[in-house]
């Protein structure tokens, strides 16, 4: 039996502190307060409680009652602010007044308001009433924030309101013991604990439970979208809706016994029913919840109100055979027995150490809760107890989904929460459903497997198993209908026209010829055939033969081709002329028709000849000279389960395996073909694939049924195929959802005239499938499913799609189509299953590979004894209507950090996209790790950076990120396989990274270096630039102190969500830098450019500036003796973009503090180089000789500045002010910010004195240089030592530290200092 | 195994006391005391019962598994000698 280790004590003392005014937010607290931070706009957080009243409630005594309240529990007097360094703290006021409304009998609007109006947090009290007039008597409804109240503590709030009600009218003291201690006190004590390092084996504890973990994915109705969840983002509105089921008295009663004898508790168990009813429906065997418990550590805190809700994480491994409901319960009992003892440790800590992130609209870790309201119910059943009332309020979904339970006289009552953004009510109810039925069945027969239960209930118990297909073979048909109508034209095409007579009659002249060549039943026939009427000459005289065709491609590379051929046992092989030449000449013996078969050719060596099959009667006839009787139609040799085709397949193991398909299997799509596709007398068929892919099947149809067949080339990219279907009448076309899309992205009217298309093979894009029906009037458009293994097709869709995919629809006749779980239960309607199909479909299996077919054709257990079906490997549910929605391959199925991705919902957001015409999702390995790469084609030429941006905007709108593809490649169109599907393996490679550089990449700029810093600060921990905030211990408590260190940095408000849509440094930093550039004056200019440097080589961002009243004309040119003032920059790019200088000089000139001023801002070549750059010896030169220059230039040759001031910060002001001393030629002076001065030789004393201005901040004291001075007072001793040289030196001390904003702040001050008297100075 | 009935009950009441953590935040509790009201959940009661099963060596039988078993250490202590008892007639 293992052992449970209680939850540990808290040592600290719980003590009340009556002087304390603010108090730390507990944990709790804190995430409900930054989850409030985020959006501002909704709140799901409320908790609301009415109760009845007697009749004349009496506003005094409410009044005094409701202050009374807030006497006593102070958290009702409570606020929440956001202190200065991005803590949180709750301050306690002494009085607060509770909003009351007396609404009458018009109180429902009023009660709406109240449950919905958000808190403003910093303003107590968090709670509001109103009072209403009901039929029977007066009632009170509260609504109050979450961050105050839980629902244990409605309880205590209506004993205690009614106890000082009830006092205040009949004027006596009430009668209520005194309480021990406050909420904050609470909260300071758990701090205390939190503080500790105490926790720290807890949280290695969370790690190991989690590793590794999967998070849930259940299959959703709609696909998620940032907006559609508002957990931690501001989109969603919280509408959340229910369904409710209950279990009956005795399945209840039997679950509490089976919950006792496992040593499980009522919650557990019907925690592990849901854990097992989510497995089922995500197919996921690891299943990770959330569980919210009440969480009251002391008797203390029995009496208060407040928030002592914690939330922990259940992760049950539902994995192994034969699972019983007692094995799951016991499983969850032990899961939540360790979750309990290690609760301690805020949900937000575990998410930073896990590294589970903050997805943008997602909750972290899990999606679906549990809450059994079982223990502590005390209170509400005590004798006297307030008569709760239960005004009907809109369902808020704090989760996607969430399970509350409470056992209800003798009931359970199991209440779903859901979103319905995402999920359909009657994919709830199924859910529900299945959960009731689970309980039901698991409580009665807890030690029997789950998989053995009945919980699918009749709506998806697969339909009993209609009639067989007729047995008559395509022979037998083809014969009839010969004999019928030996006129009617039969094939048309490429090489004429057959009618079925003459079909008919060259076919068994050649099955004569194959039979005298010992090709009999069960003979495999190799073909390599042109696209002319003749193929149906050859293909028919096959299976006169009784033998099996097995088409093949002459491109396919020659081993490859040796290999298909000897594993398929072909033994001979019938090739066009044009074509034998380029077959393996040593593979099997060769057949030419219209060819004498080479003198004395022998029968083909290792086939055996099956005994007693019918040979044709006589000996062979001499070819070329056919006898009369040799037209007739030979003895049926084939049977059903004869084999009538092979089709080559590629198999995952990387050789392709051959599908073998009998009779029997072809006759049943023959049968059933006119249900769907018309292809009876006076229909033309045509299907634009090669014969080597089973859709060609299907033009043994309309043979079979005295239609008509097109069989021609229709051109590499079907630009023949209007031609085509023009020409020869075509009224039935089927196509790949590939051709489709090509045609759409064409020209769909060369379609016109067709009756029936039927599209499938491959996902079909459903702004295609929509075209087509909106442009094809007249014309039935179907979209078919099937798999080679069930001859062509198994399912067929012609109804109108919904919004987003296309159903693959229901079963074709003679075939049934199931969606099972993994025990091969039926999966219940709109839970995810994987699709089997059974019926007289089904191949015979991969010829001559006994073990794989073993692994994919299984017993049927729901068909006639004896039966198989297939198991496809795709996943789809079953929509109302029996109908199937296909969402994508098992196997396609991708795992990125962790997440469980169907590629195909991504790729129906790109398909989604106007511009584009075909996308490919794929999970790639990089040198980074795996990825997502799309795949796109567009119609026609576009802008290709516009298309990504735009794609990138809308996967971004559509998709959570982590389903944002990394990778986004547009190709000219799509590799297809030989089969017309997209060739994945073909598809170019993506090299590592081109959206973000590899973690370890230098910051490009210095804000971005800022940002990492500051971030790696708040983390602990080093962050490169283009790493994950959330990724490397980041989590959302921690946003907050990281925004707060950026508004300093910056000095302007940065909104906090900033920092869930960019996670990283450099796109932190260029989101900051995109979002508020001042407008600069109109009269001004500025302009971005790139330049070349002689001296440092390479290219450099540089910024020009002309103020306004500069008399700029659109030249750049300027009177002559215009610009007075001009500013050399360095580190331009944060002067220009972050302490924005050029508004500033802007506002400085226009208000007349200066005069007109030109300024070229420099930025280093990278943020790794410019240490390097700024110090070197060639620096101040470089500046003088060329940057100024070429400031002249581009302010047009008549001008004639005069000499320049250089502007650094940090080591930019070293280099600054060195310029100036060395150049005084050039440079008529310096600003200086923050520079480490002391530490660097600022170089010679020039001829002339210079105009220095030196600053720094009184922070910065804290900032030792390396000559042990610190910063300020190094400014203090280097201005000091200059002015004793003769400089002309301003000192000056600000506050705001190290930072963009304190010298943005000093700039106007330093501009108009240093300018000053320097309009006069000649260029030297 | 053979513990005296004096120290059954203490062994039952310091495994109370581990399991809702009383004593050490300052409680004292008597034999008598409801278990419910000093904060035990029907989670901790499950654990209670695990650990006196794996400490004595025991199961409860069914008769047992009901919440006024729990009730308080007197209550426990008493389910734990007849389940002794029980098992004792049996061996």
């Amino acid at each position: 039996m293992p052992r449970f280790e209680p939850r540990p004590t808290n040592p600290f003392p719980l003590r009340h502190d009556p002087a304390a005014r603010v108090f730390p937010l507990s944990a709790g607290q804190e995430r409900l307060w930054w989850l409030r931070q985020l959006d501002s706009s909704h709140d799901q957080y409320h908790i609301t409680g009415g109760w009845r009243f007697p009749p004349g409630l009496e506003p005094s005594a409410l009044a005094t009652a409701l202050a009374g309240l807030t006497r006593r529990h102070h958290v009702l007097r409570t606020g929440f602010v956001l202190l200065p360094d991005g803590t949180t703290a709750q301050e306690v006021v002494d009085e607060v007044e509770v909003p009351v409304l007396w609404a009458g009998r018009a109180w429902r609007a009023a009660v709406e308001r109240a449950a919905s109006e958000p808190f403003d947090l910093s303003r107590p009290p968090l709670l509001r009433a109103v009072v209403a007039e009901l039929e029977d008597g007066p009632a009170l409804f509260v609504a109050m924030h979450h961050i105050v109240t839980d629902r244990w503590s409605m309880d205590v709030f209506a004993r205690d309101l009614f106890e000082l009600y009830g006092a205040a009218t009949a004027g006596r003291a009430p009668d209520l013991p005194e309480l021990a201690v406050q909420y904050g006190d609470f909260a300071r004590w758990q701090r205390a604990l939190l503080d500790s390092g105490r926790l720290r084996p807890q949280l290695e504890y969370w790690k190991g439970a989690l590793a590794g973990h999967e998070r849930l994915e259940l299959p959703t109705d709609r696909p998620r979208t940032s907006t559609s969840t508002s957990t931690s983002d501001g989109g969603g509105d919280g509408a959340g809706a229910s369904v409710v089921v209950e279990l009956s008295e005795r399945d209840t009663a039997a679950m509490t016994a089976v919950g006792w004898r496992a040593r499980a508790s009522q919650g557990v168990v019907v925690t592990a029913a849901l854990a097992a009813t989510l497995s089922a429906f995500s197919g996921q065997d690891d299943v990770v919840m959330g569980a919210v418990v009440s969480d009251r550590p002391r008797l203390e805190l029995q009496d208060l109100i407040g928030f002592f809700i914690n939330t922990v994480v259940l992760r049950a491994d539902l994995s192994g055979d034969g699972l019983t409901f007692r094995d799951v319960v016991v499983r969850t009992r032990d899961a939540w027995m360790a979750a309990d003892a290690h609760q301690d440790v805020p949900f937000e800590q575990i998410v930073g150490a896990v590294r589970a992130g903050t997805e943008d609209g997602r909750n972290p870790i899990f999606d679906v809760v549990v809450n059994h309201a079982g223990d502590r119910t005390a209170l509400a059943e005590a004798e006297g107890a307030p008569e709760w009332w239960y005004p009907e309020l809109p369902v808020t979904a704090r989760f996607d989904l969430s399970l509350t339970t409470q056992v209800i006289d003798g009931r359970l009552r199991a209440t779903f929460v859901y979103r319905p953004a995402l999920f359909d009510e009657r994919t709830v109810a199924a859910l529900a459903e299945r959960y009731v039925r689970l309980l039901g069945q698991g409580a009665a027969d807890p030690g029997r497997p789950l998989r053995e239960l009945d919980l699918a209930g009749e709506a998806a118990v697969p339909a009993r198993a209609a009639d067989p297909a007729p047995e008559a073979t395509v022979v037998e048909l083809v014969q009839a209908q010969a004999a019928l109508r030996p006129g009617a034209e039969a094939v048309v095409g490429a090489g004429g026209a057959l009618s079925y007579g003459e079909l008919n009659e060259r076919a068994n002249r050649l099955a004569r010829r194959l039979a005298a060549r010992g090709v009999g039943r069960e003979s495999v026939v190799a073909v390599c055939l042109e696209t002319t009427v003749e193929r149906f000459v050859v293909l028919l005289a096959v299976a006169k033969c009784g033998a099996a065709y097995f088409p093949i491609d002459p491109d396919f590379p020659p081993d490859r081709l040796r290999f298909m051929l000897a594993d398929a046992g072909a033994a001979l092989t019938i090739a066009d002329p044009a074509l034998r030449d380029r077959l393996p000449r040593d593979a099997t013996p060769l057949l030419v028709p219209g060819e004498p078969d080479p003198p004395g050719s022998p029968h083909p060596s290792g086939t055996p000849h099956p005994s007693g099959s019918p040979h044709p009667s006589g000996s062979p006839h001499p070819p070329g000279e056919p006898g009369p009787q040799e037209c007739g139609d030979p003895p049926l040799a084939a049977r059903p389960d004869d084999l009538a085709y092979l089709i080559s397949t590629s198999g995952s193991t990387g050789t392709p395996k051959a599908v073998a398909v009998p009779h029997r299997a072809l006759s049943r799509l023959v049968a059933g073909a006119p249900a769907y596709m018309d292809v009876g007398p006076g229909t033309t068929f045509m299907q634009a694939g090669p014969l080597t892919f089973d859709v060609s099947v299907l033009e043994w149809a309309p043979l079979c049924h005295g239609g008509r067949v097109v069989v021609t080339g229709t051109g590499a990219l079907l630009e023949d195929l209007g031609a085509v279907v023009r020409e020869h009448g075509v009224t039935t076309l089927k196509l790949v959802s590939p051709q489709l899309d090509l045609l759409v992205e064409r020209d769909l009217g060369a379609l016109a005239g067709l009756r029936r298309l039927i599209v499938g093979g491959d996902v079909v894009n459903p702004r295609s499938f929509r075209t087509a029906r909106e442009r094809l009037p007249g014309c039935r458009v179907t979209a078919s499913y099937g798999p080679t293994e069930s001859t062509v097709l198994a399912t067929v869709f012609d109804g109108v799609p919904g919004e987003g995919r296309v159903p693959i629809g229901a079963a074709i006749p003679y075939t049934r189509a199931y969606l099972l779980d993994r025990d091969l239960n039926p999966a219940p309607p709109g839970m995810r299953g994987e699709i089997y199909l059974a019926g007289d479909g089904l191949a015979r299996g991969y010829h001559g590979r006994p073990g794989l077919t073993a692994q994919a054709f299984l017993p049927d257990p729901y068909g006639p004894p004896g039966t198989r079906m297939y198991r496809t490997g795709d996943v789809g549910r079953l929509l109302p209507g029996g109908v199937i929605d296909f969402l994508g391959r098992a196997d396609r199925q991708v795992k990125i950090r962790g997440y469980r991705i169907e590629t195909s919902e991504i790729e129906h957001v790109l398909l989604r996209q106007p511009a584009v015409t075909g996308a490919v999702v794929l999970r790639v390995e990089l040198p980074t790790g795996p990825a997502l790469a799309a795949y796109v084609t567009a119609g026609g030429p576009v802008d290709e950076a516009e298309l990504r941006a735009a794609l990138h905007a809308a996967l971004h709108a559509a998709l959570p990120a982590y389903m944002v593809p990394g990778h986004l490649v547009v190709v000219e169109s799509f590799p297809l396989t030989a089969n017309n599907k997209v060739d994945r393996a073909a598809l170019p490679p993506v090299t590592a990274a081109p959206r973000a550089e590899p973690s370890g990449a230098l910051p490009a700029t210095g804000l971005e270096a800022r940002i990492a810093e500051t971030w790696s600060a708040v983390l602990g921990a080093e962050l490169p630039v283009t790493a994950d905030f959330f990724d490397h211990g980041g989590h959302s408590l921690l946003v907050p102190r990281a925004t707060a260190a950026v508004r300093h940095l910056l000095g302007r408000e940065v909104p906090l969500r900033l920092m869930t849509r960019h996670r990283t440094p450099a796109g932190y930093a260029a989101a900051l830098l995109a979002e508020s550039l001042p407008a600069l004056a109109a009269g001004s200019r500025l302009e971005r450019r790139s330049w070349h440097s002689r001296t440092l080589g390479g290219e450099r961002r540089v910024d020009l500036y002309l103020s306004e009243g500069a008399g700029a004309d659109g030249a750049g040119a300027t009177e002559p003796g215009a610009v007075g003032n001009v500013l050399v920059v360095l580190d331009g790019s944060e002067f220009a973009d972050i302490m924005r200088l050029p508004a500033v000089v802007d506002r400085l000139v226009h208000e007349g503090g200066i005069g007109p001023t030109a300024a070229v801002l420099l930025s280093p070549a990278g943020w790794s180089a410019r240490r390097a750059e700024l110090l070197a010896d060639t620096y101040p030169d470089l500046l003088a000789d060329e940057l100024v220059p070429y400031l002249w230039d581009w302010l047009g040759p008549r001008s004639r500045p005069g000499r320049a001031t250089v502007v650094g910060s940090s080591l930019g002001a070293v280099a600054a002010v060195r310029a100036a001393l060395s150049r005084p030629d050039r440079f008529a002076g310096a600003v200086a910010l923050s520079g480490p001065l002391s530490e660097h030789r600022l170089g010679p004393d020039g001829a002339a004195p210079s105009r220095l201005f030196l600053y720094a901040s009184r922070e910065e004291a804290d900032i030792v240089l390396d000559d042990g001075l610190n910063l300020v007072e190094a400014v203090k001793r280097t201005g000091e030592e200059l002015a004793a040289r003769g400089h002309a030196v301003r000192c000056a001390y600000g506050d705001g530290g190290h930072t963009y904003a304190a010298w943005e702040a000093v700039l106007p001050e330093a501009l108009s200092w240093a300018l000053r008297k320097d309009r006069t100075s000649d260029v030297g | 195994m053979t513990i005296s009935q004096d120290s059954v009950v203490e062994t039952v009441r310091r495994l109370v006391d581990k399991q809702l953590n009383l004593s050490a935040h300052g409680f004292d509790f008597g034999p008598d005391d409801d278990l419910w009201s000093l904060g035990m959940t029907s989670l901790s009661c499950m654990g209670l019962m695990l650990a006196i099963e794996d400490t004595f060596q025991i199961e409860l039988p069914e008769e047992a598994l009901q919440e006024a078993t729990f009730r308080s250490v007197s209550t426990i202590t008493a389910a734990i000698d007849a389940a002794q008892a029980g098992s004792g007639t049996k061996a």
